[in-house]
């Protein structure tokens, strides 16, 4: 017989206890998995839309909080694009709208002026895209998501700001564009109302190397922004930088984070219960191993690895569960395009991380307790 | 090598209590009383006496479970009390046997008796091969894979008896080993410790209120309010080891009265194992 096996017939001997144990944690590392998973997901969405387009640097307002938030003025893009390190501008302007006579609100909708290397990236998979010749057309194109999702094909009416769009085209983008709609960008200021204003700017450079982003993040936050009339309201951040500032992204993130924490607390809870009950339970038993001649160090490390089989037994369910949740969670109308459809290694490594945890945190006490049992007192144990 | 290092006559003192006081604070009972005990290698001794007169203390005392307030323990003439750790003394040198057998349940019989060999550095496949080897010795190698709640009481206590004999004790220490036994069994377990003292020359102490079976035994301990009242070879049995108290030279195993008695067998194919057969051939009750 190995000491393991040994252990495995200790937790299996309470078999209902140790599974309810089992669920607990897995539980909390489901939680964390899901949670967290969904947050590293939207953060990462940005980012792969940010690299895939080969974005350089990303302008908005200073004490914006969103993409969403803060408005710049449009004419700041014919300065910025008139730096010579400056490979291609694309101003861009985006808000939620609604498709009024479809009864769909909140729908993402980008702005981007006609021939910016942004209209370049998405592929059009029926109609075409929006072009110069498209002005005052009053067209829309719409990410193959949100077509899908809303029923809409090509020729279909859209109403918004009570105006009466119609579908040119349906494309495919990254992850994030499939969900939304896009407009010319004067068509998305008169929309929303922020004639001659933008949301921010994203840059390609010539050079890429750090020296030189620098140089032009320098220039567009002093010189470029002072000329527009923006002086100290313009921020200039790399792809990264700009996701890690987003109020909302950061929000969701403590959020994921304090309820795993929460559930972290709760599985050493639940833990510490099986583990103080069995220790308990097996005082006598203890004492018996004990006066056999088994060192307080074999009995601690009977107890942690009795504790740590439950735990990875719970962090394989968790993670697995966490895993299926978040696949189910992408594939919901809301949230597609949004989740990525898959959990990365890294989060899975800190799932098992947490389990390992939970079951050190909860067994600690028991197995010290275990190690103070003098052999006497415990064989008369009743 | 072996732990057991009795010599051809295994006279010499294995352990040693001088003037071992045992007070337990929260009563303020005098548990033990200026005792005092020689125990030589390879004697077969009973202690005897009625309820809380300090019999098991005093066996916590010689199997380093317990510290005496006051006296002293020798143990193969080193004092205790400079042993850093009783626990690797226990493992290695010391076997014992409960009256309530003490099986772990959730282990068979065979995973049972190697339960104290993971103190030892015997790879797994060793510590099984030598569980059996212990089991087929107490007359259990058809049981080896039974729970212990699918043993009778007896089977269980032979189990215990195996289990301690796991490490190899110089050894062994039963506190009323038939406690929890009928008589038919109760006979059985005292023929094993006899056999195994007779063949091997292991050294026993026992504490038994059975005066019946405790005169069994080499040489009787009789204890009474902490104190030894008498220690004194037991009648009708010649000492096969000799001892003090009988002033007897020590005597050959084969010397034994203590045969086996009718309805025991002596284990077929032991005498057949190799050099590294730790028991030698001993009497078990014959089943059924």
């Amino acid at each position: 017989m190995r000491f393991y096996t040994f252990v495995f017939k200790n937790v299996w001997r309470r078999r209902t206890r140790s599974t309810l144990t089992l669920t607990g944690v897995a539980a909390a590392v489901g939680m964390f998995v899901t949670l967290v998973g969904i947050s590293d997901s939207l953060e990462g969405t940005l980012l792969d839309l940010y690299r895939q387009r080969r974005i350089d640097l990303i302008i908005s307002r200073a004490d914006a909080v969103s993409p969403m938030s803060g408005t710049l003025k449009e004419r700041l893009g014919a300065d910025v694009a008139a730096l010579p390190d400056v490979q291609a501008v694309c101003p861009g302007l985006v808000d939620f709208l609604s498709f009024e006579n479809l009864g769909i609100n909140g729908v993402v909708v980008q702005g981007w002026p006609a021939g910016a290397f942004m209209f370049a990236e998405l592929q059009v998979l029926q109609g075409h895209g929006l072009t110069a010749e498209s002005r005052g057309k009053k067209g829309i194109m719409l990410g193959k998501d949100l077509a899908r999702n809303a029923k809409l094909k090509l020729g279909d009416r859209v109403d918004m700001s009570e105006e009466q769009y119609r579908v040119v085209g349906i494309y495919e983008g990254s992850d994030i564009e499939n969900s939304m709609a896009i407009l010319l960008l004067e068509d998305a200021q008169k929309l929303t109302g922020k004639a001659g204003l933008i949301t921010g700017l994203t840059l390609r450079l010539k050079d890429q190397s750090e020296a030189a982003v620098e140089e032009v993040r320098a220039a567009i936050e002093g010189p470029v922004a002072e000329q527009a009339g923006e002086k100290g309201k313009v921020r200039a951040k790399a792809p990264q930088e700009f996701v890690n500032t987003q109020a909302q992204l950061r929000m969701f993130k403590v959020f994921a984070w304090a309820i795993s924490v929460v559930a972290l607390i709760i599985g050493v809870l639940f833990m510490l219960n099986t583990m103080v009950m069995s220790v308990f339970e097996r005082t006598r038993e203890i004492g018996i191993l004990r006066a056999i001649g088994w060192q307080p160090s074999r009995v601690m490390r009977m107890i942690l690895m009795e504790s740590m089989l439950i735990s990875v037994g719970g962090a394989i369910v968790g993670t697995a569960g966490g895993i299926g949740l978040t696949l189910l969670l992408s594939q919901m109308p809301f949230a597609k395009g949004a989740i990525q459809n898959s959990v990365s290694p890294g989060i899975m490594v800190k799932g098992f991380a947490i389990a390992l945890v939970v079951g050190l945190l909860g067994a600690a006490y028991p197995a010290f307790h275990g190690t103070r049992l003098l052999p006497t007192e415990a064989i008369r144990h009743e | 090598m072996s732990n057991h290092e009795h010599s051809g006559n295994g006279n010499g003192v294995l352990l040693r209590a001088e003037h071992l006081t045992k007070l337990y604070p929260d009563g303020q009972v005098n548990a033990l009383i200026d005792v005092s005990l020689e125990i030589h290698r390879g004697e077969y001794l009973a202690v005897m006496g009625p309820s809380g007169s300090g019999k098991s203390t005093l066996l916590n005392m010689l199997g380093a479970l317990d510290r005496p307030t006051s006296g002293e323990t020798y143990f193969e003439g080193r004092p205790m009390s400079q042993i850093p750790n009783w626990n690797r003394l226990r493992a290695q040198k010391i076997g014992f046997v409960f009256q309530s057998f003490y099986l772990l349940p959730v282990l068979t019989a065979v995973e049972n008796v190697q339960v104290p060999m993971f103190e030892t550095s015997l790879p797994a496949a060793s510590r099984t091969r030598r569980a059996i080897e212990l089991l087929e010795e107490v007359g259990l190698g058809h049981r080896i894979h039974h729970s212990p709640e699918k043993l009778s009481v007896g089977e269980r206590q032979r189990v215990a008896i195996a289990r301690a004999l796991a490490n190899e004790p110089v050894i062994l220490l039963a506190d009323e080993p038939t406690g929890n036994l009928d008589s038919k069994s109760a006979v059985g377990v005292f023929e094993l410790f006899a056999a195994l003292h007779r063949s091997q020359g292991m050294t026993i102490v026992l504490i038994t209120h059975d005066e019946e079976l405790g005169r069994r035994a080499e040489r009787i301990v009789r204890m009474q309010d902490g104190q030894i009242r008498s220690d004194m070879p037991s009648p009708g049995v010649s000492p096969t080891r000799g001892h003090p108290a009988s002033g007897a030279p020590a005597a050959p195993a084969s010397a034994s009265p203590v045969g086996p008695p009718a309805g025991l067998r002596v284990m077929p194919g032991v005498s057949s194992r190799g050099p590294k057969s730790i028991l030698p051939p001993f009497a078990v009750p014959e089943r059924g």
